[in-house]
């Protein structure tokens, strides 16, 4: 679990007994429901989660559920709607830094965190976060010294799986420690390669203007769809916009069907070509 | 009135193409087999992810069945206008409830091919001899999206045998349309016709003409030889083989014949299989 976040803002995390009264709600489906400034989450065998306020998340366990599990469903899908509702920006992706300056590699299911580690690893870079991150103005609030990789990832890095920890039993994602970074928060953001799955067949790489630019970082918020419910980018994108024109980006589409490790390699080079 | 219609068949058994022939219908326009106006597919992770709220990846494939029933109901509520979907699953019940939602909210068109036909097809798209391909053909257990090694955008879709997987649907929904794959082949027209209609989609007799002489086999062929096509696997050769219906006859030998049929009999005896 990463403690940093619980430090780095302020938060009290408490086991009980959930209500789930929730006023003003702006969306609900047969799992969640959210409002401006609280949100319900029912993980169905893990655990129900309650964002009651700016600083109270209450986590109402099932029967024989494991603490780990509950731990990581909380990392990884209530806490980036946490953010989302304080005023904070929470993009999907990865974060490493090299010589002060940051990198993002942000998108959806393109490899991010696989490209993180292999600039990691040949290139020290140093990881500041995996898995989401957390933006206001120039630069990021969440550190950590953990990245997630699926098995397939993994091995083509050379990693012994029997040495990993999977996050969950009975599922190939493992978690891969990095070298703790003593990151100061003084760092800006230098460089946001946005990664873009397609369905048409072609590499395109673009140097694209500010408008664009936002956008295509807009569509790499973490949980979207409470973002879209919550109409947030109205809030965001002169933040957004600030961001990009301050740093470079690039658009790199690649088609997504083609074989995973060999889509990661090729876009890994392009973005190698960049150092 | 109920907005979604399942598009259901054991795989290769002329799915893609009966949604190539409404994608055309649809949209009039010219043909891209890459551009499906009816590419959603049952098992879409991003679906599932979207109304559930979280990241389904970190869950086990039993976990994920408790969900769908109320995932379905909740994304067939959000469905304004009548949609196909692809469904290659077979039809399951998790406490009595079907994964695809209830049966207010959907029609289905279920299409069935002769499996003798199927085991080539099936054979070339994943690339496995004949012989192991009637081994999945007969395999109660067999699913698709089964590896867990990394990221899917699609949840694993229990199949069942063959003969199982057409019990599952013609069984269990009240509201169906059965397509023989040979009969569409003979008289596309009459066939589609009768399942458009049932489906409520609107179209006049001329634009049903048009959209089948433009998707006919030699077309849809050439169009993947010149470009691409989207849904061939890695490793097959290509998606669109030879469109026959009947070249089981010179594709299987007498004990691969009778291995399918031992296995399969009730089914192809009810639909006129046997050979």
């Amino acid at each position: 679990m990463n403690e940093n976040i619980l430090k780095n803002f302020n938060l009290n995390i408490s086991y009980k007994r959930i209500k789930n009264n929730i006023t003003d709600i702006i969306y609900q489906s047969s799992f969640y429901k959210i409002s401006k400034k609280q949100f319900y989450l029912d993980i169905h065998n893990i655990a129900k989660y309650f964002v009651k306020s700016s600083d109270e998340i209450y986590i109402d366990s099932y029967k024989n559920s494991l603490k780990e599990d509950r731990e990581l469903f909380l990392y990884d899908s209530i806490l980036p709607v946490y953010f989302m509702q304080n005023n904070y920006i929470c993009l999907n992706g990865t974060a490493i830094s090299k010589n002060n300056k940051i990198t993002l590699i942000i998108g959806y299911g393109c490899g991010k965190s696989s490209i993180a580690q292999k600039l990691i690893q040949k290139h020290n870079y140093n990881l500041i976060c995996d898995n989401y991150i957390v933006i206001k103005d120039k630069t990021i609030l969440n550190s950590s010294n953990i990245l997630h990789l699926w098995e397939d990832v993994a091995l083509n890095l050379n990693y012994n799986l029997k040495e990993l920890k999977p996050l969950r039993k009975n599922i190939s994602k493992y978690e891969i420690v990095n070298n703790e970074y003593n990151f100061s928060g003084n760092e800006n953001i230098s460089k946001i390669y946005i990664l873009e799955p397609k369905l048409e067949m072609g590499l395109y790489i673009n140097e694209i203007q500010s408008l664009y630019k936002a956008t295509e970082v807009l569509k790499c918020i973490r949980g979207i769809n409470f973002y879209e419910q919550l109409s947030l980018a109205k809030r965001d994108f002169p933040i957004i916009i600030n961001l990009v024109n301050n740093c470079q980006v690039k658009v790199i589409s690649m088609i997504k069907k083609f074989d995973n490790i060999k889509n990661i390699n090729c876009i890994y080079k392009i973005i190698e070509q960049d150092l | 009135m109920k907005n979604i219609v399942w598009l259901a068949s054991y795989p290769k058994s002329g799915n893609t193409w009966i949604r190539i022939i409404l994608s055309y219908l649809q949209s009039n326009n010219n043909l891209n087999i890459n551009k499906l106006h009816s590419s959603h597919i049952s098992s879409s992770r991003d679906i599932l992810n979207y109304y559930c709220g979280y990241n389904t990846s970190l869950l086990h494939n039993s976990e994920i069945d408790l969900l769908r029933y109320n995932c379905n109901n909740d994304f067939a509520k959000s469905i304004k206008e009548l949609i196909f979907i692809k469904c290659h699953e077979s039809y399951r019940f998790i406490n009595n409830k079907p994964i695809l939602g209830s049966q207010e909210n959907y029609k289905s068109i279920y299409i069935i091919r002769n499996p003798l036909s199927i085991v080539a097809s099936f054979a070339n798209h994943l690339n496995l001899s004949i012989d192991e391909t009637i081994d999945i053909i007969n395999n109660n257990d067999y699913c698709l999206v089964s590896k867990k090694n990394k990221y899917q955008t699609q949840i694993t879709q229990r199949i069942y045998s063959w003969s199982n997987h057409v019990k599952s649907w013609i069984n269990n929904n009240n509201d169906i349309n059965i397509i023989k794959y040979e009969e569409l082949h003979n008289d596309p027209f009459k066939v589609l016709k009768k399942a458009f209609n049932f489906s409520n989609l609107v179209f006049s007799d001329d634009d049903l003409t048009n959209a089948i002489e433009n998707a006919s086999f030699d077309k849809i062929y050439k169009q993947e030889k010149e470009n691409y096509f989207i849904e061939k696997p890695l490793g097959s050769t290509s998606f669109f083989r030879k469109g026959k219906s009947n070249s089981w006859k010179e594709e299987l030998n007498y004990t691969q014949i009778n291995k399918i049929i031992n296995i399969n009999y009730d089914i192809m005896e009810k639909f006129n299989y046997l050979p």
